[in-house]
Formats: C-alpha cells, sequence, structure tokens
C-alpha cells in the first residue's frame, strides 16, 4: 500500500466511522447544489427559446406580386440604404414555400392550401444598435413607404422584452452561484473541522511522531472532495429525476449537456477541497498542540 | 564522532528561559539518564535533541535526515484508538518513508515478538493493559529503525513489573548502537541501568557524569 493507497484507507476511515456527519453533510450540500443545477436548467431552457426568438428581431418585407427581377434589385438596395439596416436577403416566392413545406411536413394540409400562395419577402436583419423596440420599429416604418411593399412584419416589443428577461435571469444566476459556492464551501468546510475535532487525538499523535502532509491534511482534503463530488452526483441524479418527470408534461426542463454536468461535479469537488483546506487553515493551533 | 551536539544552547517561552547555555554532545550507542526536579528543563532538552524543536540561542549539531531516524515514547502511550496493534507499530513505518506491505510486515513481526506482543496483532489499544500499551508504543518508535531512541518519563503510568520491561527492552537498543535518552524522575532506574547520567536544575546542567555497573562513577 502506497500513499494513494494509505489515502484511500483513511477516507473509508472516515467516512465509515463518521457516517450521520458525512451523510448530513452530503444531504446538505446535495440540496444547495440541487437549487443551483435546477437553475441553470431554467436557464439552458430560457436560453434556448430566446435563440429562438433572436431570429423574430428580423424584419419580414413582403412584395407584391409579380416583381421583375430589375424591381427586385433596385428595392434591395434602397432597403440596404435605411438607417439601422445589417444585411438585406431575398427570399423567393419558392424558397418561402419550401420552408414553409419543411415547417408544415403535413402532406394533407399543404394538399388542402393548393398552389403557392405565398409572397416574395426580404428579411431585414438591423445593426446591434437598432436591435431594440423603437430601432425595429422605425426601420419597418421607413421600409412600408417604399414602393412594391405589400406589407412589413416584425415581432414586436414582447421579443426584446424576453431578452431583457434572459439577461436578468443570467445575472440573477452569477449571484446565486456565488452564493452556493460560498454555502458548498461553508457546509463541506464545517464537515471537515467536525471531522478534525473527532480526531484530534490521532492527528495529534500522527504529528508527534512526525507524520507529514500525507498522513495530517491530506485525508481531510481527499475527504471535502468526495463528500462535494457525491453530492454533486446525488445532485445529478435528482435533477434527472426531476427532469423525467416533467417530460410528458407542458413545462419542459432541459438536462444540461454531459460536459456541462462533468464540469459542475468538478467544479462541487473543487469547492469541497476548497472548504477542507480552508479549515485545516484556519484550524486553532491550540488544538494541534 | 558525535551523533548529536549541542554547542552553547538556550530556549525560553515567552518570558520563560527553559534552558541556559547548555553544551552536550551524545554518541552512538550510549545510554543516558535525563534527570532533575520538575520545571529543570528535561522535556525541553529531549524537544531539542529530538529536532522538534529549534534553540532561541546556540547550535543543535546533527547529520541530515537525523530527524527521521529518532523514535520517540512519552509517558502517554499516545496510540491511535481506531486502529490494531499492528497498524498502530506499521504506521511508524510508513511514516518513515517505508510502505511496502512485505518491509513493513519484516519489520513489524520480529519487533512484535520482541516485545511480547505475539498474538495481538489485531487487537485495539482498548483492548491492551497499561504496559502493553507502552510495549506497542516502543515498539512504533523502534520500527523506524531509529539511531535515538528519546524516550521522556516513560514509565510514569506503569507498574513496577511493567516498568522494568520496558527498561529492559530499551537497554537492548542501546547495546545495537542506537543513542537511548531518558528522561525520569526515578532514581533507582539510574542504578539498575547504570550509564551517563546529565541532572538538570533550573535549566543549566548540575553534573554529567557517567555511573558504572558497579554503582561507582567513572
Amino acid at each position: 500500500m502506497g500513499p494513494l493507497g494509505y489515502l484511500f484507507s483513511e477516507l473509508w476511515r472516515t467516512l465509515s466511522k463518521h457516517r450521520t456527519l458525512c451523510f448530513a453533510s452530503v444531504l446538505s450540500t446535495s440540496s444547495i447544489l440541487l437549487i443551483l443545477l435546477l437553475f441553470m436548467m431554467v436557464l439552458t431552457g430560457v436560453d434556448t427559446y430566446t435563440d429562438q426568438l433572436e431570429s423574430r428581431e428580423e424584419i419580414s418585407v413582403f412584395l407584391n406580386e409579380g416583381l421583375s427581377r430589375p424591381d427586385v434589385d433596385v428595392l434591395a438596395g434602397r432597403l440596404r440604404l435605411l438607417a439601422g439596416v445589417d444585411s438585406v436577403r431575398f427570399v423567393s416566392k419558392d424558397e418561402a414555400w419550401e420552408q414553409f413545406r419543411a415547417d408544415v411536413a403535413d402532406e394533407a394540409l399543404l394538399q388542402a392550401v393548393g398552389g403557392n400562395p405565398l409572397p416574395a419577402s426580404f428579411v431585414i436583419r438591423p445593426t446591434s444598435e437598432y436591435r431594440t423596440a423603437e430601432g425595429v420599429r422605425s426601420i419597418a416604418r421607413q421600409a412600408e413607404t417604399l414602393p412594391h411593399v405589400e406589407d412589413v412584419r416584425y415581432a414586436g416589443e414582447w421579443v426584446l422584452r424576453a431578452e431583457q428577461v434572459t439577461s436578468t435571469l443570467h445575472q440573477i444566476g452569477v449571484v446565486l452561484g456565488l452564493i452556493i459556492l460560498i454555502g458548498v464551501v461553508f457546509v463541506v468546510g464545517t464537515t471537515t473541522r467536525l471531522a478534525i475535532q473527532a480526531r484530534i487525538d490521532s492527528l495529534h499523535v500522527i504529528r508527534t511522531l512526525g507524520g507529514g502532509f500525507i498522513f495530517t491534511e491530506a485525508p481531510y482534503l481527499a475527504e471535502g472532495f468526495v463528500l462535494a463530488t457525491i453530492s454533486s452526483g446525488i445532485t445529478i441524479l435528482l435533477a434527472r429525476g426531476i427532469h423525467d418527470s416533467l417530460a410528458e408534461g407542458l413545462f419542459h426542463l432541459p438536462m444540461p449537456s454531459t460536459q456541462v454536468l462533468l464540469g459542475f461535479a468538478g467544479v462541487a469537488g473543487l469547492l469541497g477541497l476548497i472548504g477542507s483546506w480552508i479549515a485545516l487553515a484556519t484550524l486553532p493551533r491550540k488544538w494541534l498542540l | 564522532m558525535a551523533l548529536i551536539r549541542l554547542d552553547h544552547v538556550t530556549k525560553s517561552y515567552k518570558n520563560r528561559l527553559a534552558l541556559s547555555d547548555i553544551s552536550l554532545s551524545f554518541e552512538p550507542g550510549e545510554w543516558v539518564f535525563v534527570t532533575g526536579p520538575s520545571g529543570a528543563g528535561k522535556s525541553t532538552l529531549l524537544r531539542l535533541v529530538s529536532l522538534a524543536e529549534r534553540p532561541t540561542r546556540g547550535r543543535v549539531e546533527a547529520e541530515p535526515g537525523m530527524r527521521r531516524a529518532i523514535g520517540m515514547l512519552g509517558q502517554e502511550f499516545r496510540l491511535l484508538p481506531d486502529r490494531s496493534v499492528y497498524e498502530n507499530i506499521a504506521l511508524g513505518c510508513r511514516i518513515s518513508g517505508v510502505w511496502e506491505k512485505e518491509e513493513i510486515g519484516q519489520r513489524v513481526a520480529p519487533l512484535m515478538e520482541e516485545m511480547g506482543l505475539r498474538g495481538m496483532e489485531s487487537l485495539h489499544p482498548g483492548e491492551l493493559s497499561a504496559g502493553e500499551k507502552q510495549r506497542v508504543a516502543l515498539a512504533r518508535a523502534l520500527v523506524r529503525h531509529p539511531r535515538v531512541l528519546i524516550a521522556d518519563e516513560p514509565t510514569g503510568n506503569l507498574d513496577p513489573t511493567a516498568a522494568s520491561q520496558i527498561f529492559t527492552l530499551m537497554r537492548q537498543y542501546r547495546d545495537r548502537e542506537t543513542l537511548v535518552l531518558v528522561a525520569t524522575h526515578a532514581e533507582d532506574w539510574k542504578q539498575r541501568h547504570p550509564g551517563r547520567v546529565v541532572r538538570l536544575e533550573q535549566g543549566v546542567v548540575k553534573s554529567d557524569n557517567r555511573l558504572q555497573e558497579d554503582g561507582g562513577a567513572a
């Protein structure tokens, strides 16, 4: 048994001897981490929804029927010159129909529609400064005045409001993350401190015998890391359970990707390590004398 | 050549002077009693010799890496209650950097035999008598193959029979070129296991004599 084996045996000794304490610590840490993970899942859902909405910042300019190619080119040029326009993309009648077919994907419905009733259009993407409710509205008003324009459509203010809400949620996420970070460090640190307190005599003896880092600090650091990592694993399982139970319902809570979950577990482990390290570093010297 | 040498060493804690201008040297295989009344500085001297503390003034000279070659034995047995006798002794090996299971076994088994602990491998300290506990503590100190064995009042908590056993076992190691330093109040051990006697009083060396086997001073 080398140093690593010794570390594992010490870890097992502590975990099995202080089962109640470790269980309480894992339970508390899991509860705290679950709040963060659920919030991350809500945020992932909102982000996905907002990504879909982003395309709705675009302004669709529908054209009159039977427009010649030179008329289309002239109109495209005039649209590009409008204030706040970043890019202009032409969508022909055929392209619009193909997109519609792809979106509907119901052959019976498409046959009921008959021929292609969709007009050709321009899709305008505003510059970043104009991606506000007022900016989008001003571009739409200018486009309406141009010749050969049948109609102008844009999503409206609620899309932009949704983006503001997302942005606020991200800010809340950062604050919540920081609070939970401190919470995990505190819970694991307290557990480590109690574990040290329970074994202070042994620790003192080992120090007296000349035991270095591997015999004194390392087992407690490993304990903090393992407890927090186990907690994160339980949290992920709980979150998966919540995700699955909601899957059939109207409100869908997306599960973060495997990479994100691995990162979550890694960060939790690191927080546990930091918590234990703080507990060791702030240990009253009189405990060891 | 001296194994450990103290050169004009002074040690003080805050405002209290524990040792004052001590110069001593210790050879391999020496059997040394450190005696004196309470507060004379015996434990401080042993802590300095064990290289666990540094002097306030003066120098303690020892070979590099000597710290790992020092075994300690105290009045309190200081065994780990949640480990077996074997594990307590093996811990001494691991701390001194011996991790191989076979080598640990080769070191621990003969010591257990020698200390009369055979058959107690799996027992825990709570199941042992005071004398047995101290023999485990001695085995733990000796399993590191120390060049210096430092014992601070090693028989303070033992009955006369157990105390005698401990002294006999320590004496064997002196014969194996291990420097053995024993701090004790009890005067009779000096007569029964004669050797060098360093007497401290109020932090200074009052006398440094060698007692012969017949009880006379050298």
